[in-house]
């Protein structure tokens, strides 16, 4: 890396100092938000939305399995918000949250190899034993909804490896490594050209139910409500369907 | 000469030893004693014991193969860009195991450099198998065996081997008889910790092999996924794992402790 130059160093100093003198004024929070994997960019841009409209906020991110986040807050470290991708992983946590809310929902679709060489139909094509299948872990939620559209369809799939949350599924998928797995429709903009997809029937498919809460715990309760109850209001609709989830 | 320790320093050992001893008390305490029997007995546990033993010791099989040689040419013959090939080798060591199952991934995966070509000649691929398993194992743990054999390649007298070649013996036979023999318990103290190090893998194999039971879920990956849905069972796994460590201790005490 070069070397920065010192006006540059000066004015980040002079910046700092003048967040500092803002501060000073009013208490600066940062709240941190546990969210579902399949939510990585649309948070992000939420976040910082977020941060415009409310200057004394900043909403720093963590993104995993809603399994591993739930984790998380029964186990480890404090947070402030947690956003899972269905309501079980929320139960098991419901003693430790407060103002859960549904916010989002998504659909299903398979992903597999750019132009979908092995010639993919549907879910049938899945019970395929040579097709290199890789479905979401039975506590993951992916693993869960994609386990509810295989029985929906009647379909038996013996998946080569279970992974942690949807983004995983859709890596192995994008590298090759597996020729096709079911992930969240919205996942497939994060692919780009690295990945195509086949949809799943409406009358097969699910709908997964995005769920939000303050985390009883969190150092910052009222702006961690506030924050969720946020993700309802017109501004955070508009980026959830831009991210193509569709909201209540 | 009787002097006391000064408090500066035994503080912080103190502090270092209740560090240490800390969370494996916590293991132990919070253990579910009662229904430890009938948790070991389950079979997703019984499965992912059984894999975690049978990689593991291929994993071995397969660094003694690679490895015993790879330290001999280490430790005795000179070569140009040895400290460099040595440097090598110890990467794994020093590199986050999950980095290793991307590396593995380029090169043996299914579109990897070398994998592409196994798949479309053999029609063989290493990712989400057991196989795939004992490689990311292997990748892992092989330092661990080359630098304690390379150790007791070097400290074996020389004087030996020349007396086996002075009396006719060739090169290979001179090392199959006289040279395997001499380091036999440093080997043997490699195959031992590079056998930990390949049954305590995580992210090699998460990485490289996937997840799936029965296949690919060894023991630590077990633990893992078992804290996100049943914490007891994952204390129950991790207890077998510390069992395994104390034993890999017990084993080697001679060579470290005492």
């Amino acid at each position: 890396m070069p070397p920065m130059p010192r006006v540059v160093v000066l004015a980040a100093v002079a910046l700092a100092l003048a967040g500092c003198g803002i501060a000073s004024g009013d208490e600066r929070i940062t709240l941190k938000v546990l969210a579902a994997s399949s939510l990585t960019e649309a948070f992000e841009e939420l976040g910082t939305a977020y941060g415009a409209a409310e200057k004394n906020t900043t909403v720093r991110f963590e993104f995993a399995g809603s399994q591993e986040l739930a984790m998380d807050v029964d186990e480890r470290e404090p947070a402030d918000v947690l956003a899972t991708a269905d309501r079980a992983t929320m139960d098991t946590v419901a003693g430790k949250v407060t103002g859960r809310r549904a916010f989002a929902y998504n659909t299903l679709t398979i992903a597999v190899a750019p132009g979908n060489p092995k010639h993919v139909q549907g879910l049938a094509s899945l019970a395929d034993r040579r097709l290199r299948v890789v479905l979401g872990g039975p506590i993951v939620p992916v693993g869960r909804y994609a386990a509810q559209v295989l029985a929906r369809a009647a379909v038996t799939v013996r998946p080569r490896s279970e992974e942690s949350d949807a983004r995983t599924v859709l890596t192995r998928v994008r590298t090759g490594e597996a020729d096709a797995g079911i992930v969240y429709v919205t996942d497939m903009r994060s692919a780009g050209i690295s990945a195509s997809s086949v949809p799943i029937p409406a009358q097969q498919n699910v709908t997964a139910t995005y769920f939000a809460a303050a985390v009883r715990s969190g150092a910052h309760d009222p702006a961690a409500k506030a924050f969720v109850a946020w993700l309802g209001s017109p501004t955070a609709k508009a980026i959830l369907r831009k991210y193509g989830f569709p909201t209540p | 000469m009787n002097r006391r320790a000064p408090w500066v320093l035994v503080l912080p050992a103190l502090l270092g030893l209740a560090f240490l001893v800390l969370p494996l008390a916590g293991l132990l305490l919070r253990a579910p004693w009662s229904t430890l029997g009938t948790r070991l007995a389950r079979p997703e546990i019984l499965d992912a014991l059984r894999l975690s033993l049978i990689s593991a010791t291929l994993a071995t099989l397969l660094c003694l193969l690679m490895g015993v040689p790879l330290a001999w040419v280490l430790g005795r013959v000179d070569f140009p860009g040895r400290r460099l090939v040595r440097a090598l080798v110890t990467v794994p060591l020093v590199l986050p195991p999950v980095v290793g199952g991307v590396a593995l991934l380029l090169a043996l995966g299914r579109n990897g450099l070398a994998g592409r070509w196994l798949d479309r000649w053999f029609g063989v691929t290493l990712p989400f198998t057991t196989a795939g398993v004992v490689l990311a194992e292997a990748f892992v743990a092989l330092p661990f065996l080359v630098i304690s054999v390379e150790g007791a390649v070097r400290a074996a007298d020389l004087r030996y081997e020349d007396a086996a070649a002075t009396l006719g013996a060739s090169r290979w036979t001179t090392f199959r008889r006289v040279t395997l023999p001499l380091i036999a318990p440093g080997v043997g103290a490699g195959a031992v910790l590079c056998w930990a190090r390949a049954l305590g893998e995580f992210g090699a194999t998460i990485t490289f092999a996937g997840n799936f039971p029965g296949r690919t879920q060894t023991m630590p990956l077990a633990v893992y996924l078992a804290l996100e849905n049943d914490p007891q069972a994952a204390i129950v796994l991790s207890l077998v794992l510390l069992a395994v460590s104390v034993v890999v201790l017990a084993g080697l005490r001679g060579r470290w402790v005492s």
